[in-house]
């Protein structure tokens, strides 16, 4: 009787204990805890921390599905055995972690754009360099399309800069920087080439000059790098001129039919007037001479060049330049008004030198 | 002592009432949790990445209600089952947004390539009425270089396309798109230039 009456008691206070103090029996749950671990994440992931520090921001995920793991576990236990410490604890860490996550990722995104933007305003460097450095030089057809594709790539990266889109350029900067460093060292190559006759070059230019103090006589330099034409006269600069060369002027010229403009020392033979060329007026030059006959014949030897090549003939200054490009098949050309002015300084004999450049190789 | 059973049996009964656990809303969570995987499939990650992490979030919360009831001496799901029942609609409406999105962009690539193809073609027949002749030659060869690397990239983005790669192949379509039409400014410069040129006699 005494027990069922203590029974009974012992029932009725601990439902008033669990019905007026449920917090007394059961632990708080870490709900705020959780709240704001996840409201942290979202701010990290905000800042990009899954691109910018993905290692702190998987392991701040991590712990947060440890923490509700934990969590949803002790649920699973009877009323007065739970804990919550160990949720708690993790639900902190993850908090944690995701704020360093996200300060993490300011600041390393601010390295990466920087970092793209230094490498892009290079690539903006190299392009503008290699367009004035390498302008004129005649690129093959392999070369002609790789500097499309780069052209065509820089403008994709460009774009996907401006649109803050990461992915695209961590994928591709690196190719558009390589392709463009293999087309500038295509023509830092070609370039060094054509200067290995420079000494030579100088050597003419200087003796004409001479030749021209010494005897009186009218010269013309052609310096084929500047596109210039100068006219000497005992021993003094009279005149420039522009002009435009063949498509392929680079090199010196090896056979018919190359749109190469020939390099050496040469003499006008002939001179047509209007109606006598079909370029308004031209200088016949004497080309081949003796050296260009002698490395035409070496080169045949050696298989450079065809066994049944031609050397060319027919190389002229002449007018209906002008057009701001090379398009002659080896000739020079200069405008109307400037032909004019060279036809009347020349005769018959008047040396002619065509250097590949009066100047050495650009070092920038 | 029956009436003293009675009261005991009562009692008893009673904790176990008042301590009785609802039913975990598991058809909710399970259609909440399908709905999301949906969208995700759909592609709400790539296309309408805002309001997926959103839905993620609202997810988190809604699970979060869940334990704090479980964690309760007194269960009431109620709430749970209103924000789960939320994210389940949320989802839903994540996912039509983003085949909106996609069909979107996919009508955008389809008219871009397009105009580009119209615009390489256009330029391939400026290309043929320029001045025959060597004047230019080398210019207007090293134009239809150009062209054919727009048209190398056309393709490029058509496959994208037909990979699902609906962003990338965008952003591709568009450059060639621009490219295309500065490359037919320059040829209309270069032959009306050549046009203007003393003609040979």
């Amino acid at each position: 009787m005494k027990f069922k009456w203590l029974a009974i008691a012992l029932l009725t206070v601990l439902t008033l204990i669990v019905l007026l103090f449920p917090s007394f029996i059961f632990p708080q749950p870490p709900l705020s805890e959780l709240i704001e671990a996840r409201e942290r994440l979202s701010e990290a992931e905000k800042n990009q921390a899954s691109e910018y520090s993905p290692d702190l921001y998987k392991k701040a995920m991590s712990l947060y599905d440890s923490a509700m793991v934990a969590w949803a576990n002790e649920n699973d236990r009877i009323f007065f055995m739970k804990d919550f410490s160990s949720t708690k604890q993790l639900a902190s860490k993850a908090s944690e972690t995701a704020i360093l996550a996200k300060s993490t990722a300011q600041n390393m995104s601010k390295k990466v754009w920087s970092n793209y933007s230094k490498r892009l305003d290079l690539i903006d460097d190299q392009f503008e360099r290699f367009d004035l450095k390498y302008k004129n030089i005649p690129l093959n057809e392999v070369s002609v399309k790789q500097l499309a594709q780069t052209r065509l790539l820089y403008h994709e990266v460009s774009a996907a800069y401006e649109k803050e889109n990461a992915g695209y350029l961590k994928e591709n900067l690196s190719t558009l920087e390589a392709n463009l460093t293999q087309l500038i060292s295509h023509a830092e190559t070609t370039m060094i080439d054509f200067f290995k006759d420079y000494p030579l070059w100088k050597q003419w230019a200087a003796a004409g000059i001479e030749r021209s103090k010494k005897s009186n006589e009218t010269v013309f330099i052609i310096d084929k790098m500047e596109r210039l034409c100068y006219v000497y006269a005992k021993g003094k600069l009279t005149h420039t001129f522009n002009m435009e060369l063949g498509a392929n002027w680079m090199g010196d010229k090896m056979l018919s039919g190359d749109k190469t403009t020939p390099e050496g020392v040469y003499k006008v033979v002939k001179k047509k007037g209007n109606g006598q060329t079909k370029y308004y007026k031209a200088l016949l030059l004497n080309y081949p001479n003796a050296d260009d006959q002698k490395r035409f014949k070496e080169n045949k030897a050696k298989g450079i060049i065809p066994k049944n090549a031609s050397i060319g003939n027919l190389i002229e200054i002449h007018g209906d330049g002008g057009k701001g490009l090379d398009w002659t098949d080896g000739c020079v050309a200069l405008n109307n008004n400037d032909m004019d002015k060279l036809f009347a300084l020349a005769s018959e004999n008047t040396q002619v030198i065509i250097v590949g450049s009066l100047k050495p190789l650009p070092t920038k | 002592m029956k009436i003293t059973n009675k009261l005991i049996g009562a009692l008893i009964i009673g904790m176990v009432a008042v301590t009785s656990c609802a039913d975990v809303p598991q058809t909710e969570i399970d259609a909440a949790t399908a709905a999301i995987e949906n969208a995700k499939a759909a592609g709400a990650e790539v296309y309408v990445t805002e309001q997926y992490n959103a839905l993620n979030d609202s997810m988190a919360v809604a699970m979060a209600s869940l334990e704090e009831q479980k964690s309760k001496f007194f269960k009431k799901y109620t709430k749970t089952v209103e924000k789960l029942t939320q994210v389940t609609a949320m989802a839903n409406e994540v996912s039509a947004n983003t085949e909106a999105t996609k069909e979107a962009v996919k009508a955008e690539i389809l008219a871009s390539m397009e105009e580009v193809q119209t615009l390489v073609a256009q330029g391939r027949q400026l290309i043929t009425e320029a001045p025959k002749g060597k004047e230019g030659t080398t210019a207007l060869e090293a134009i239809k270089t150009e062209l054919d690397v727009v048209e190398a990239s056309i393709t490029e983005s058509n496959t994208m396309f037909q990979n699902g790669e609906l962003k990338p192949s965008l952003e591709k379509v568009k450059v060639a798109k621009e490219k295309a039409s500065s490359i037919n400014t320059e040829l209309t410069e270069v032959i009306s230039k050549y046009k203007a040129a003393p003609r040979r006699k």
